[in-house]
């Protein structure tokens, strides 16, 4: 029976198979002796290279990189930090995410199925007191992935917006004081994959410090008709924030606030422990407020 | 951490030195531009030079070692890396040689490195080469070559830190040339 797995296999013996067909087409004249399509040759650090055997072994034909084929586990998870997954009868650990960046990684034909990662483990070999240490393909095992959530989470950017108010340049005390915010784009954010992650952001709402000692104001995304308000009762003369023409100001100011989903394989995956929300730095405004009637006199 | 230099003072020194190589190995004609840094004139030019030599020197022992290392010639690959490279660094050659060892793989050859130039501010430097492969092959014990990847079958850029420790000068770990440095 052709297991999906198996076919895989197969499927990927053909196009070595092929690719060596055409390679000696290629190369006929320069009759290079036969080299074994398991071996490449991978940039481990800058300008260093390791030639490096991506093939199974021999003992991992039938269990898989994750210990998820049937029958269970084929190795012995008891031993820490040896406990993370079997690779065949090895009990193994991987450095999650990759230490090695994807752009070294080996072509992306020698990856035995999708949601694979190309990192270094560490295994302990029955009967073998050396440890087994080799850059692998690896399925990430389900508790690796909040590891590689944090690090699809990390390639999520937030826009750089600018904050202003209404009205525009200095407020009253009383008056309806109106935050805009600019930069956030159609609210959502994509970041770039990691491993067999990616997150999305979609930005939920947008916080608000008005600074002169009220809680924060928590603003629908959708600020153009629906601009947060915020009612400044005390004067800011005694402020040390000054604005661009040197009057004292509260130090308002606003971050976003986006849901933050991950989805392997177009699927959306749930990852205890790692944040569903991700907040932009801080960025604000200086907002001076008079007094009407002050202003009256000043005239 | 490695002695008292500050590491972000250290980055910033690693960073000058690299500039001045990339200046000095590109070989762009621009050889006057006054934007360059000039190393800091508080080593003597006597040290410099010395710790340039000394540099030089650590840095072709090093190369002799990897190439030992990989050639599966010594069983205690770790130690012929010592006194010239950093824990890490050694460590990770050490692997390699042990991977190697038990996949019975050699290196038969040895690199050509060319163009070595060294940068050193105050107690931090920097080494550059190029490195061509091409001579230094790999082979399985079962006679089968492996293709070597086609950036290291022609002179390719090599960085390293390198850091002092105990009055003499380390391989630390390698930097990326960023495309800058042309071999």
């Amino acid at each position: 029976m052709l297991t999906p797995r198996r076919m895989s296999q197969v499927l990927l013996a053909v196009a070595v198979l092929l690719a060596g067909l055409f390679g000696a087409v290629a190369s006929s004249q320069a009759a290079e002796p036969a080299s074994d399509p398991c071996w490449v040759s991978l940039e481990v650090r800058p300008g260093e290279f390791e030639y490096v055997n991506i093939c199974p072994d021999p003992d991992e034909e039938d269990g898989g990189s994750n210990g998820g084929g049937g029958g269970g586990p084929r190795c012995d998870l008891t031993e820490e930090p040896y406990n993370e997954f079997c690779l065949g009868i090895k009990a193994c650990q991987a450095d999650i995410p990759s230490p090695l960046d994807e752009s070294k990684w080996p072509p992306e034909e020698t990856m035995p199925g999708p949601d694979y990662i190309f990192t270094f483990v560490r295994c302990r070999v029955p009967g073998q007191e050396e440890l087994y240490e080799r850059w692998r393909w690896i399925k990430p095992y389900d508790g690796a992935l909040p590891e590689l959530g944090w690090q699809a989470l990390g390639r999520l950017q937030t826009p750089a917006f600018t904050m202003s108010f209404e009205p525009a340049g200095m407020t009253y005390v009383g008056a309806d004081t109106r935050f805009l915010i600019d930069g956030i784009g159609d609210g959502e954010i994509i970041g770039s994959v990691a491993g067999p992650l990616q997150a999305t952001g979609t930005l939920s709402h947008v916080e608000i410090d008005p600074a002169d000692g009220s809680p924060t104001i928590e603003c629908r995304p959708d600020l153009r008709t629906n601009a947060c308000e915020h009612v400044y009762l005390l004067m800011s003369h005694e402020q040390t924030s000054l604005d661009i023409d040197g009057r004292p100001g509260f130090p308002a100011q606003a971050r976003l606030v986006y849901d933050v989903t991950f989805t392997m394989s177009g699927a959306e995956v749930d990852l205890p422990g790692v944040p569903e929300t991700l907040e932009s730095p801080w960025n604000g405004t200086v907002i001076p407020v008079g007094e009407i009637q002050a202003l009256v006199q000043n005239r | 951490m490695s002695g008292s230099f500050p590491r972000t003072g250290r980055r910033l020194v690693i960073g000058l030195a690299c500039i001045t190589i990339v200046a000095a190995c590109s070989g762009d004609d621009d050889a006057t531009d006054p934007a360059a840094p000039e190393p800091t004139a508080s080593v003597s030019e006597t040290t410099a030079s010395q710790d340039e030599e000394e540099i030089r020197t650590v840095f072709e022992r090093y190369v002799d070692a990897v190439v030992e290392a990989q050639s599966g010639a010594s069983d205690d690959p770790a130690a012929l890396f010592e006194g010239l490279a950093t824990e890490s660094t050694i460590e990770v050659n050490a692997g390699i040689a042990s991977r190697y060892a038990a996949q019975g793989i050699v290196r038969v050859g040895a690199p050509v490195i060319t163009d070595v130039n060294v940068q050193v501010v105050d107690r931090s430097g920097v080494v550059s080469a190029c490195m061509d492969e091409s001579e230094w092959l790999p082979q399985l014990t079962s006679g089968e070559e492996i293709p070597p990847a086609p950036e290291q079958l022609e002179p390719h850029p090599v960085v390293y830190e390198m850091v002092q420790s105990d009055g003499s000068w380390l391989v630390g770990d390698p930097i990326e040339p960023g495309g800058t440095i042309t071999c």
